[in-house]
């Protein structure tokens, strides 16, 4: 119990949490082994309907979370080019930035906070509509076109091996 | 144009201060709903029936996700923070007496071991709320200052607005894994099973139906019925 405490009431866990890669990963894997096993074991569907859906399911959380590995970090670092676009940071001096270490520099000499909070906030914003984009868009279309070549493979795969034993 | 900026102004304040787990996947979540569904409309090899099952269950998840992370995340860090600092405290004050090296007293002891769950929870969200606005008792105001003088004593303790934060902050991510890794897909496989107990009540009286106009539209020739039945062609015969 005290362990669960102790972790729960952790700054250091507090501040991974917050940020969104770490929410959006974490959150990933676990569909990634939850969604599956709860569609395979649905008895309402035929085999063929979950293992469709099942397999659907394992490839968009994998590809995912790949897609979003090579996508996200690239990204983030060029938000601050998109920060001229809020109003609400148009007196703050980090929204003429035009490198990333120009713009690491600038923010260090805000001092207000309320305006610290908001590039933050922006940043963040900013990081969840291209996560948005990248997990919903881009990667289902992506799994939509690979689903049947796999399940091809792994049914073949699968015939393979019976034939194998049988002989 | 006015009303979307302060909107904006509202949702990069929040996020500044607070990113919570729910916030950012509840916003996926609603991307999903739209953007999944289409995709798999989309693929052309599946079969029908293999495409309305994933439809459905795409849909029904990432709504029952939606709505979970939203509600059901919020419920829970509402109610659960309080109750963590108040047990967070008294470990602390058990584990300092039990090592007898600080100077801890048995008022600081009692009021540690003790915790007000109400005034730390007001005391750590007045943070978010205008002056004239704060939730406050006296009581409750002093025993804040009380707490606080405690934690200046004792390094070990965190201070309890920033700890209700914090903890606030870890449940809301513990809370959403645990309903992606478990509740989500477990409340949609119940919804599924429901909407086919639906459907194939749905189905049993537009079969009869079916078979009756069949029957009125296309009445039996002789030859059909003998095929029909083998009572049928025992009639027959015995005519």
């Amino acid at each position: 119990m005290s362990l669960i405490v102790n972790f729960l009431t952790n700054p250091a866990a507090a501040d991974f949490v917050q940020n969104s890669t770490c929410q959006v990963l974490s959150e990933g894997c676990l569909k990634a082994v939850g969604r599956p096993t709860f569609t395979l074991l649905d008895k309402t569907a035929t085999l063929e309907e979950r293992k469709y859906s099942a397999t659907k399911e394992l490839l968009y959380q994998s590809f995912s979370m790949a897609a979003f590995f090579a996508l996200i970090f690239p990204i983030k670092k060029n938000t601050f080019r998109l920060l001229k676009f809020f109003p609400q940071l148009k007196d703050c001096d980090v929204i003429n930035a035009k490198t990333i270490k120009e713009y690491q520099e600038k923010l260090k000499q805000v001092t207000d906070k309320k305006m610290l909070t908001k590039i933050k906030g922006a940043n963040e914003l900013m990081s969840i509509i291209a996560s948005g984009i990248i997990l919903a868009v881009i990667t289902p279309q992506i799994v939509t076109r690979l689903v049947h070549p796999i399940m091809n493979k792994l049914s073949d795969d699968g015939q393979k091996n019976k034939l194998d034993k049988k002989a | 144009m006015k009303n979307l900026n302060e909107a904006v102004d509202k949702i990069i304040t929040r996020l500044g201060t607070s990113n919570d787990s729910e916030i950012c996947t509840a916003a996926l979540a609603a991307f999903k709903l739209i953007f999944i569904p289409f995709a798999t409309m989309s693929d052309k090899k599946s079969t029908k029936e293999q495409k309305n099952y994933a439809l459905t269950r795409d849909f029904l998840t990432e709504g029952v996700a939606l709505l979970g992370y939203i509600g059901i995340t919020r419920v829970v860090k509402n109610n659960l923070s309080a109750p963590i600092c108040a047990k967070y405290y008294k470990d602390k004050a058990f584990g300092l007496l039990k090592e007898n090296k600080l100077d801890i007293n048995s008022e600081d002891y009692k009021i540690l071991s003790n915790i007000d769950k109400v005034a730390i929870k007001n005391h750590a969200m007045n943070e978010f709320l205008e002056e004239g606005a704060k939730k406050y008792t006296k009581n409750q105001e002093q025993y804040i200052k009380k707490l606080e003088g405690i934690v200046a004593k004792f390094p070990i303790l965190q201070n309890p607005k920033d700890l209700y934060l914090n903890t606030k902050k870890t449940i809301s991510h513990v809370s959403v894994c645990l309903l992606a890794l478990t509740l989500i897909p477990y409340i949609t496989n119940k919804l599924i099973y429901v909407l086919s107990k639906v459907k194939s009540q749905d189905n049993k009286p537009a079969v009869l139906n079916k078979a009756s106009t069949q029957t009125t539209l296309k009445p039996y020739t002789m030859t059909q019925y003998m095929d029909k039945t083998r009572m049928g062609v025992l009639n027959v015969f015995n005519r």
